[in-house]
């Protein structure tokens, strides 16, 4: 069958494309082009030839710079107008440590210009959060560690394991969706982004704009225990905390269960201490009012009443015994002033054993 | 239901009255009270069961 050339270039765009599928092809960038601020055009080359690339703007990773070695997953294809033959890249990545310490002090230097690290915005964890979310995959070993730790530290807590890869191509992509989840539940009160606690495992998802946006973007406070302990991540730098390891993090996101309780022991005897001295205070006040002849009790007396069966420890029969006592006028109301009695008024006074009724003489 | 961060503030609240200096009887009576309940309260919540673990499913990303 004879083509129009229009339909030659579709069909071979598709055949090129459907046939091949992905490739990876790895080369040096050269040419890198941005044109419309929308498109992105460059040669990827070797030492014998060269190939033209087209992507979009915004799937350019950061510190991709002409001269850097990279290894791109592209499909084949021709663009429809002019016949020309490109690879239309998806994802592009640095190869080789030069390249990709460089990309990442870039990627590093943006965000920091941006305020992604900014130690104003970190946002104070919890002190005692009943919904701890963790970004982890579900296999790793820091899980366990963390769980093990919170059931020991403090046990009344609940747990929401959001799964993400946290190696290979897809994880960063993982892990932003897995905050998404727990970012979209009212009742997470701080979310933990950990590695999976392997030794020799890669940390570049951690490393990645995507998951720093991510992490700067969720609206739970993040602790993240991702570096290993000289290794500090880009997920580090962004979260509100960072923690040296699984272990650490956990520890840094619940108070000790023990040390609570001797907290509020203290607490119990300060409040004791606080009262049992204002208790002794009016005592002596009212000690002093019975030596001097008075016959009224300035209301004292039923406070006095009152704490003693708050106080158990403190000598609980003694305050009536030493002859203290609640008096009352006609209608029941305790009498504390001399000013809510008047002569003739007949009064009932309670003391340790009994009560006293009395008629005002003076 | 007031959470145990909520009700512990509360009991620093009160402790840190009492730390301050004089108490009126009255009013160191109510706080006292108040205290003791909070603290107690607080306790027990302490003796808690295990850590309540829940996974999400993970859902599948097109590429």
């Amino acid at each position: 069958m004879t083509y129009t050339v229009s339909q030659f270039n579709a069909a071979i765009s598709s055949y090129l494309s459907e046939g091949l599928g992905t490739v990876s092809v790895r080369g040096e960038v050269v040419d890198l082009k941005i044109a419309k601020d929308r498109l992105v055009f460059f040669d990827l080359k070797d030492a014998a030839a060269r190939v033209g690339c087209f992507m979009m703007r915004w799937e350019l990773p950061e510190g991709i710079r002409d001269g850097m070695e990279v290894e791109i997953a592209a499909r084949a294809g021709l663009f429809k107008q002019s016949g020309r033959f490109h690879l239309r890249v998806i994802t592009v990545v640095p190869v080789g440590d030069g390249a990709l310490a460089a990309a990442l002090r870039q990627l590093k230097e943006k965000l920091e210009r941006e305020g992604l690290f900014a130690a104003e915005r970190k946002r104070p964890i919890p002190r005692f959060p009943q919904t701890i979310g963790i970004v982890t995959s579900a296999q790793a070993a820091a899980f366990t560690d963390i769980v093990r730790i919170l059931n020991n530290r403090w046990g009344n807590i609940s747990v929401v394991l959001s799964p993400a890869a946290v190696q290979g191509a897809a994880a960063a992509a993982e892990i932003v969706l897995a905050l998404e989840r727990l970012n979209s539940r009212p009742d997470i009160d701080v979310i933990i982004v950990t590695r999976g606690g392997g030794a020799a495992e890669e940390l570049n998802a951690f490393n990645s704009e995507s998951v720093a946006r991510a992490i700067f973007a969720s609206r739970v406070p993040v602790v993240s225990a991702v570096g290993h302990e000289r290794d500090t991540t880009i997920a580090d730098l962004v979260a509100d905390l960072r923690a040296s390891t699984p272990s650490n993090a956990a520890e840094r996101v619940v108070c000790d269960r023990r040390e609570t309780l001797v907290l509020l022991d203290h607490f119990t005897e300060v409040m004791h201490q606080a009262l049992h001295r204002q208790v002794e205070r009016s005592h002596h006040t009212l000690e002093t009012f019975v030596r001097t002849g008075e016959f009224w009790f300035a209301g004292l007396v039923e406070r006095l009443e009152h704490a003693r069966s708050l106080l158990e420890h403190l000598n609980p029969q003694a305050i009536l015994q030493r002859g203290f006592s609640i008096t009352k006028d006609h209608t029941g109301a305790i009498v504390r002033s001399v000013k809510a009695i008047h002569c003739g008024d007949v009064i009932r006074t309670t003391v340790s054993d009994g009560q006293i009724v009395s008629e005002v003489i003076r | 239901m007031k959470t145990f961060q909520q009700q512990f503030e509360e009991l620093e609240n009160i402790v840190r009255t009492f730390e301050s200096g004089d108490v009126d009887l009255d009013v160191g009576l109510k706080e006292f009270e108040k205290g003791m309940k909070l603290a107690g309260e607080l306790k027990k919540k302490l003796d808690g069961a295990e850590v309540k673990l829940e996974t999400l499913k993970k859902e599948y990303i097109k590429s």
